[in-house]
């Protein structure tokens, strides 16, 4: 329950920085992706910058609402991995939104937004299909674990 | 207030506050930080619980009433039909359903590769990930190739 607010309450810290930010206006992702404007390149960096030193000083104590120890493993990267991206960012292009400030964009009244979101909530649910369809057949009756591109573990 | 809310908060501010967001959820509850993981959640659920039960979930909504909250206090600049410089060259129709694709794209492609740009691309690259330094450089060189294609085309 406490997990749950405190997510509720920093999501909301979140899509309110990305509309002020302006990360709500795909114009803004335009000027980024057509390298016009290094502001959210700058953003990211600062974001990662912060995140990277907090976690460090983090590592090893006891998380506070649920006493686990904080600790991360490293993933190395798959067939899954590489595909995916190249999807995503081909769908990030057309639309100069990812999944976050879409979901900022709804809550701040862009009526389009909801077509990107509906494409992300039918792609999300499809793709383990989608994965099994392109899965070659030998893994399948063989029952060999893991095709190369199933879906790398959601973070 | 509304005149500050007007003018866009500087990437000095707004990065360091979306970091210590992700360092928020990793001190509280040793979470990672991820919009894809939630509307995982919300389609289909995982042992992080399913819709609303989710934490990962409640986190996506956050960010639809932060979006929310700020179009309340700020005069609403994202509201209405306009989306992007695509609206100059597509019928209404033509917008959605080729949004609607890109979404479909970003769906499957995300959730093949784990993670999107808040996932990979802030949490997984602060943790110092191979799998989300490598997905992040590929959404990033794949979304800026599309972008100068697409400028290049229409």
């Amino acid at each position: 329950m406490k997990l749950r607010l405190a997510a509720l309450a920093l999501g909301i810290v979140t899509g309110f920085v990305f509309a002020w930010a302006r990360m709500t206006d795909p114009n803004t992702f335009h000027r980024m992706l057509a390298l016009d404007s290094a502001r959210i390149y700058l953003l990211m960096a600062a974001a990662v910058s912060v995140a990277f030193a907090g976690a460090r000083l983090l590592r090893g104590r006891r998380a506070l609402l649920t006493g686990a120890t904080i600790s991360w493993t490293m993933t190395r990267p798959t067939k899954s991995h590489v595909v995916g991206s190249v999807l995503f960012g081909i769908g990030w292009g057309i639309s100069e939104a990812c999944p976050g400030p879409t979901a900022a964009q709804l809550g701040a009244g862009r009526v389009l937004a909801l077509a990107v979101a509906a494409g992300v909530l039918v792609g999300v649910k499809l793709q383990p299909r989608l994965a099994g369809a392109a899965e070659p057949a030998a893994h399948r009756s063989s029952g060999a674990p893991i095709p190369a591109v199933q879906g790398a573990d959601v973070l | 207030m509304r005149s500050t809310l007007e003018s866009t908060l500087p990437w000095w501010i707004a990065g360091p506050v979306l970091g210590l967001v992700i360092v928020s959820l990793l001190g509280l509850a040793n979470k990672r930080f991820g919009v894809l993981g939630g509307v995982t959640d919300l389609v289909q659920g995982s042992t992080e619980g399913r819709g609303l039960r989710s934490w990962r979930a409640l986190l996506v909504l956050g960010i639809v009433l932060g979006g929310l909250a700020y179009t309340l206090l700020a005069g609403a600049p994202d509201a209405g039909s306009t989306y992007s410089w695509l609206d100059a060259h597509l019928s209404l129709g033509g917008e959605v359903a080729l949004l609607f694709g890109a979404g479909l794209l970003i769906g499957v492609g995300a959730r093949t590769a784990g993670g999107c740009t808040s996932g990979h691309g802030l949490t997984g690259a602060a943790l110092l990930s191979p799998a989300s330094i490598v997905s992040i450089s590929t959404i990033m060189a794949t979304a800026v190739t599309t972008t100068l294609i697409l400028d290049a085309v229409v």
